[in-house]
């Protein structure tokens, strides 16, 4: 083999590394906060139960987008409210995005993580919400 | 031969889409009651107690029960847990509320006399609270965990009804002897009685479906 050639490989083996750690590090440490709505949206339609969600309520809102980390993760499954929502979630930093919506009448809500990695909606509950007004009387 | 397999054929098609059509959808779902106003017997603004109870009912099943660990004001939600509905079902929420914002201990609400007016009877010490003291005024306070509650750091847990001396002792009597037990006997000065007393509950009932 002449020098050349080796020049060629070695050149070649370089770019073929450099561009594994280029695919890691986007796949590693890809910025999933700056999903647009839009994006977690068309997510959402690939759910029965978040599809239905939104077609009944179009008037709907995102309250709330949190990317979640593995403390969110584990705090959430200890938590008093919504344990379910965190349950059999991998403890990945950054992995997952929990979304709350809520109609316009504040009465029909839905919680729903992506897992932004594998483009899926692996968690969807409902919410309903009564407004309740307490008069005890002797 | 033909004509009974396409018999049979007809008859199972039939039959998945009886069952399918007769399917209903279902969804995990939680269910939260907020609190827009709450008002005691007295017409104050007052917050839910530790120990609140918030049921999903399904007629009388109950799917799940939510039991605050903390008081519940105006403005924030009791959550029950994740319950699966069905659609086209009717389920109710059943909330139980009692207006006691003393400390909570076996099951009953305690009450210390209001400080700088020492030497109030149970039948006083209940009233400025809203509420009754308990019928007979001789529930027992089990190690004392109410009295020491209210600051009393019991040295002694004797006998008699719920009292504590402080500052010239470090003692705590507690109800045992039922000679002790009445409502309107007043310990003496600067001894404070605690007192179970009972308040208005009320259970408030909605019906949903999704």
């Amino acid at each position: 083999m002449s020098l050349k050639q080796k020049i060629l490989i070695l050149v070649f083996v370089i770019f073929v590394i450099a561009g594994f750690i280029f695919v890691m590090k986007g796949r590693l440490f890809k910025d999933y906060s700056k999903i647009t709505d839009e994006e977690i949206i068309t997510l959402l339609m690939t759910n029965k139960d978040s599809l239905d969600y939104l077609e009944k309520y179009k008037d709907f809102q995102i309250e709330k987008k949190e990317v979640l980390s593995k403390d969110d993760i584990v705090n959430g499954q200890n938590g008093e409210n919504f344990k379910e929502v965190y349950q059999d979630l991998s403890l990945e930093n950054n992995r997952y995005l929990k979304i709350d919506l809520m109609n316009k009448a504040s009465n029909n809500g839905l919680i729903a993580v992506l897992d932004l990695r594998k483009k899926e909606v692996p968690k969807v509950f409902g919410l309903i919400l009564f407004n309740s007004e307490i008069e005890v009387k002797e | 031969m033909s004509k009974k397999l396409l018999l049979t054929g007809l008859i199972l098609s039939s039959f998945i889409i009886l069952v399918q059509a007769a399917g209903v959808d279902a969804a995990w779902v939680y269910v939260g009651t907020k609190i827009v106003a709450s008002e005691n017997p007295q017409g104050q603004t007052f917050c839910l107690p530790t120990g609140t109870q918030m049921s999903v009912m399904q007629g009388a099943t109950v799917l799940d029960t939510a039991i605050t660990t903390s008081q519940t004001c105006v403005d924030n939600t009791i959550w029950s847990g994740a319950v699966n509905l069905d659609t086209g079902t009717t389920y109710g929420i059943k909330l139980d509320v009692s207006t006691c914002e003393g400390f909570e201990s076996d099951g009953k609400c305690w009450y210390k006399g209001n400080p700088g007016s020492p030497g109030q009877s149970c039948t006083e010490v209940c009233a400025d609270k809203g509420g009754t003291a308990s019928p007979g005024c001789c529930e027992t306070d089990t190690n004392c965990t109410a009295l020491n509650y209210f600051g009393a750091n019991c040295g002694w847990c004797g006998p008699y009804c719920p009292v504590y001396v402080y500052p010239y002792y470090n003692e705590c009597y507690n109800c045992e002897y039922q000679d002790w037990c009445d409502c309107n006997w007043q310990p003496w000065d600067p001894a404070y009685r605690v007192c179970a007393c009972s308040f208005a509950t009320a259970a408030f009932n909605y019906t949903f479906s999704i």
